[in-house]
């Protein structure tokens, strides 16, 4: 088990607020001064925005299993930078299609859509008990929130 | 509309006044559960998983998705195609990383609003009050920009004026709206959800029988060529970009997913609500994919002209499928529609009932919430038609609203509200204030060509909202931190 705690909360919380600045700058700067390079490497950031917010919200009391940090959160990094790879080599090239598809089209609907479906929908269902919501928890949590004053 | 595809036939006229029906059977029936203020504008703790999943699904894929996707894939390719493949696992995500915080919060408090959450979370009738305005001002704009093309639909559907489609489609809407409030949004749109997946098969079948599944001819076409299948298609760079975040992360943002993640009845709903809604929603992303290519590969082969409006390549592409084919298709775009409209109507007339009023100190008492909130049922989707009829140029700057406008006021009020303790009404209320300014400034300054940003504005919203609620969060405390209100503190441990 990893423990993110309040302060690397603290620290992933910055660290996002910098990667949304750099999307920015990357898609502004990017499309101003023609440099396609730089918008790729936006493209490698917005997938890390997303391991951010997995690793702020898929854990239990500031704890994320091991299993959860590969597979989804690594798994869906790696898919998504695969696919922005594969997309960004191939784009505007005539070439030989792939399952009736361009290689580019291919990574983004294989790597990208599909990718991101098993690494989102398919552990919801696979861990849901185990980590997302493990059996007792939402007891706990009735038993916790019923010795609170209800707020109005 | 100039170019006209569909022509009404019996099957097609049949299966709307059946679609419409049964819609209001359901919403007449759904008002047995709508008694309280909760239930009404909420339904809160109310529906199982499918349920939940099926109608998130129908509220967010819109006749945008259905109607101005296809469309955008003819003019552009891929390009657009980011958005719509974001968005289902985006819906998932969503539940992984903010759901059980949210239904939570209905344990916590009375919840049938998303600002009523937002309140208690940072103690604060302000951040309520903005809150409140930004999503009436999205709302609002989702409802305008769906009126014209409800009315071309129908148009195309049952042979009437645009004018009496208008009537048909919002008048049945409200029908059933008025007695059952949110609580029949989430349960007909759980059937209209299955109406537009029952459509996406029709739309498979008939892109395999027309193109056989290669699209080599477009790419091979004088008049298209690579880029338009290619994989990040013929806008520029950054398009792809903008969609691939602000559609993945934007999509946990979006009031038609988070609203629901409370309305579900237990919490183990939750697993159900993500992968159905998810799932579902990916699905339904092939009709914005195969009818925009099928539209390319009928006219990369010669099969018609050129299309005069893109718009019109979904109806390019359903004008060559069979009658009951053609007749599934159209009954599940009108379905977007219908379910869209439904839950934004809702969504506005709580704003201003409970919340915006509400912040101002005068809470109207909860019985005379549900009847105050009728009336607002139906002035405002007569506001909206009036808007989307007569409202010109403002309509094209709200119609560009909608989902950019929602992922920067709720993606710092909920997704970094709800995850990080640290986050303050101060932060909150500095991101809200500039995401609600922002947005339709920067949509002005782009409408009187003043200044145009090289990419989609609302990147630049979003992007600037949650640095600044991080920024101002760092160096302020209220409601943050050791100063989180006690009754919350259980919902950070979940």
């Amino acid at each position: 088990m990893i423990t993110i705690d309040d302060k690397k909360r603290d620290v992933i919380m910055v660290i996002m607020a910098l990667l949304w600045a750099f999307v920015l700058y990357a898609a502004w700067s990017g499309a101003v001064n023609k440099n396609p390079d730089l918008i790729f490497y936006g493209f490698i950031a917005i997938a890390f925005i997303v391991v951010c917010f997995y690793l702020m919200g898929a854990v239990t009391n500031e704890k994320m299993s091991y299993v959860v940090l590969i597979y989804p959160v690594i798994f869906n990094l790696v898919c998504w930078i695969i696919a922005f790879i594969i997309a960004y080599q191939t784009r505007g090239q005539k070439m030989d299609f792939i399952w009736g598809m361009h290689p580019g089209m291919f990574g983004a609907i294989i790597f990208f859509w599909l990718g991101s479906m098993i690494s989102t929908a398919l552990p919801l269902g696979l861990f849901f008990d185990k980590y997302f919501l493990p059996e007792g928890k939402w007891d706990e949590f009735q038993k916790e929130v019923s010795q609170l004053e209800k707020v109005n | 509309m100039a170019e006209q595809f569909i022509q009404p036939s019996p099957l097609i006229i049949g299966y709307t006044i059946v679609f419409l029906l049964v819609s209001i059977g359901i919403g007449f029936y759904a008002s047995k559960y709508a008694k309280t203020a909760e239930q009404f504008f909420g339904g809160t703790k109310m529906f199982g998983g499918v349920t939940i999943g099926l109608a998130s699904m129908a509220a967010v894929m819109s006749a945008f998705g259905f109607i101005g996707g296809p469309g955008l894939v003819y003019k552009f390719g891929m390009s657009s195609v980011w958005m719509t493949i974001a968005c289902g696992p985006g819906m998932c995500y969503g539940y992984w990383i903010l759901g059980k915080r949210m239904r939570g919060m209905a344990d916590v408090t009375d919840v049938a609003t998303l600002p009523d959450i937002a309140r208690v979370r940072f103690n604060s009738q302000a951040v309520r009050g903005v809150l409140a305005i930004g999503l009436f001002l999205a709302a609002i704009a989702y409802l305008s920009s769906q009126v014209m093309g409800g009315g071309i639909l129908m148009n195309q559907m049952l042979g009437v004026s645009k004018e009496w489609g208008i009537v048909i489609i919002f008048g049945t809407t409200v029908a059933y709206m008025f007695f059952s409030g949110m609580s029949g949004s989430i349960l007909t749109d759980a059937f209209q959800g299955l109406v537009m997946l029952i459509a996406v098969f029709a739309v498979i079948i008939g892109f395999f029988m027309i193109t056989g599944g290669d699209l080599t001819p477009i790419q091979n076409s004088a008049q298209f060529g690579p880029s338009f299948v290619d994989g990040f298609g013929s806008m520029p760079l950054q398009a792809a970009l903008v969609f691939g975040l602000v559609f993945f992360v934007g999509a946990m943002g979006q009031p038609t997913m988070l609203a629901k993640m409370y309305s579900v009845k237990t919490p183990q709903d939750l697993k159900k609500a993500g992968i159905v809604g998810g799932v579902s929603y990916g699905v339904t992303s092939l009709v914005w994919i195969l009818c925009g290519y099928g539209a390319l590969y009928i006219v990369a082969t010669g099969g018609a002209g050129p299309l005069q409006s893109a718009d019109n390549a979904a109806f390019l592409f359903v004008s060559k499928l069979s009658g009951v084919t053609q007749a599934l298709v159209m009954a599940g775009l009108l379905a977007a529609i219908v379910s869209t409209s439904s839950f934004f109507i809702s969504l506005s007339s709580s704003a201003i009932t409970r919340d915006l009023i509400g912040s101002f100190g005068h809470e109207i008492p909860h019985d005379k919430q549900i009847r105050y909130g009728q009336v607002l049922q139906v002035l405002v989707p007569l506001l909206a038609i009036g808007m989307g009829i007569w409202g010109g140029r403002m309509v094209a700057i709200l119609g560009a609203l909608g989902w950019g406008f929602f992922a920067s006021v709720t993606l710092p009020t909920f997704a970094i509200g709800m995850l990080w303790k640290r986050c303050s009404t101060e932060g909150i209320l500095s991101g809200l204030i500039f995401a609600v300014i922002a947005n339709p400034a920067y949509l002005i300054l782009e409408n009187l060509k003043i200044f145009r940003f090289p990419f989609a504005g609302y990147l630049f919203c979003v992007a600037g909202a949650i640095i600044i609620t991080v920024v101002v969060s760092l160096f302020t405390k209220t409601c943050a931190g050791e100063n989180l209100p006690k009754a919350l503190k259980p919902v950070f441990k979940l």
